[in-house]
């Protein structure tokens, strides 16, 4: 019964290290959120005309950081979807990266504005650690005559996905 | 195979799954608030109406303007109307007014204007609007001469 246990932990211990790179745990953490108000001084003319259509936040609204992989070569993507609370379906949210933010590896992609949707879809991608990665928002779709008085809201979610 | 050996397989398994488990999400949150809006406003500036003529035998005609001024309005709450009230009493003649060619709402007609608020256009959508507002000054030889100033007063409220 011993002879199996002493061909199974050399073995093991292969596994482990070949394993280990799966252990750094990949990671994102964001910062920032954007609220917006709309009211009458949106109104593109004063009264008689609607609302200006489309509303767009800073160029450093939001900030991403990824962290946790082996090196400059560990690649990963980023995907971006969002999760509605209260949201309005003639709204369209856009999202874009406005910012390389720092690190040893790489990033490329996700700089023209993309629509979010329920679904998840390719952001952007790179390798390495990265820090402070800006992202600007958009929302279309504002008008009297389509939405109503409400306070609405929505989760801009990235899922970090380790790549070969 | 016994217990230490499943309980290696196990870890080694771990191992390999942890592969799997080496994605994280985190999110942005936006919040949109979208505020009532309730804006009227009137186009045109102020509006001068003479009543200076008369055929002989009947009362002087009207003065009469229906080109000057205009009406917009915008709204995004439902259930709304405009009214229209002279902030003093008018005295000396008669003024009424009419929303002519009316979007966005139902005219309340020719309304002969006094300190209280009335109907001037009613089912206002949730949307922008707008009139003509078409005045209509009228004196009878009786009331003699006077020249007075009124403020025309629109209002978008609740309709109720």
């Amino acid at each position: 019964m011993k002879r199996p246990v002493a061909f199974a932990l050399p073995l093991l211990t292969l596994v482990f290290c070949w394993t280990q790179p799966a252990f750094a745990v990949l990671s994102i953490a964001t910062t920032g959120s954007w609220s917006l108000t709309v009211d009458a001084t949106d109104l593109v003319a004063g009264a008689g005309t609607d609302l200006v259509s489309t509303q767009t936040s800073s160029s450093t609204q939001g900030s991403i950081d990824i962290t946790g992989t082996t090196g400059s070569t560990d690649n990963w993507r980023v995907d971006v979807k969002r999760v509605d609370t209260t949201w309005d379906s003639d709204f369209t949210i856009y999202v874009r990266r406005t910012g390389d933010g720092t690190g040893t590896g790489t990033i490329s992609g996700g700089t023209t504005f993309q629509a979010v949707t329920t679904t998840d879809a390719t952001f952007f991608s790179g390798a390495g650690d990265r820090s402070g990665i800006d992202v600007e928002f958009k929302i279309e779709g504002f008008s009297v005559s389509t939405i109503p008085v409400d306070i609405y809201d929505t989760s801009i979610t990235y899922t970090i996905v380790d790549t070969p | 195979m016994n217990k230490k050996l499943l309980s290696l397989l196990s870890l080694a398994a771990l191992g390999v799954s942890g592969s799997a488990l080496a994605a994280s999400s985190a999110s942005h949150d936006v919040t949109v608030t979208v505020s009532a809006i309730n804006e009227v406003s009137v186009a045109g500036g102020n509006l001068t109406l003479t009543i200076s003529t008369a055929t002989a035998g009947s009362e002087p005609d009207a003065a009469t303007d229906s080109t000057t001024c205009d009406l917009a309005w915008t709204t995004n709450e439902a259930s709304k109307k405009i009214t229209v009230a002279s902030g003093t009493t008018i005295s000396g003649a008669t003024l009424k007014v009419t929303a002519a060619n009316v979007t966005g709402g139902t005219s309340g007609g020719q309304l002969t204007l006094s300190t209280t608020a009335q109907d001037f256009v009613t089912g206002v959508a949730t949307t922008t609007g707008g009139c003509d507002l078409s005045y209509e000054a009228s004196a009878t030889a009786a009331d003699g001469t006077s020249s007075t100033t009124y403020t025309i007063t629109y209002t978008i409220t609740a309709a109720v």
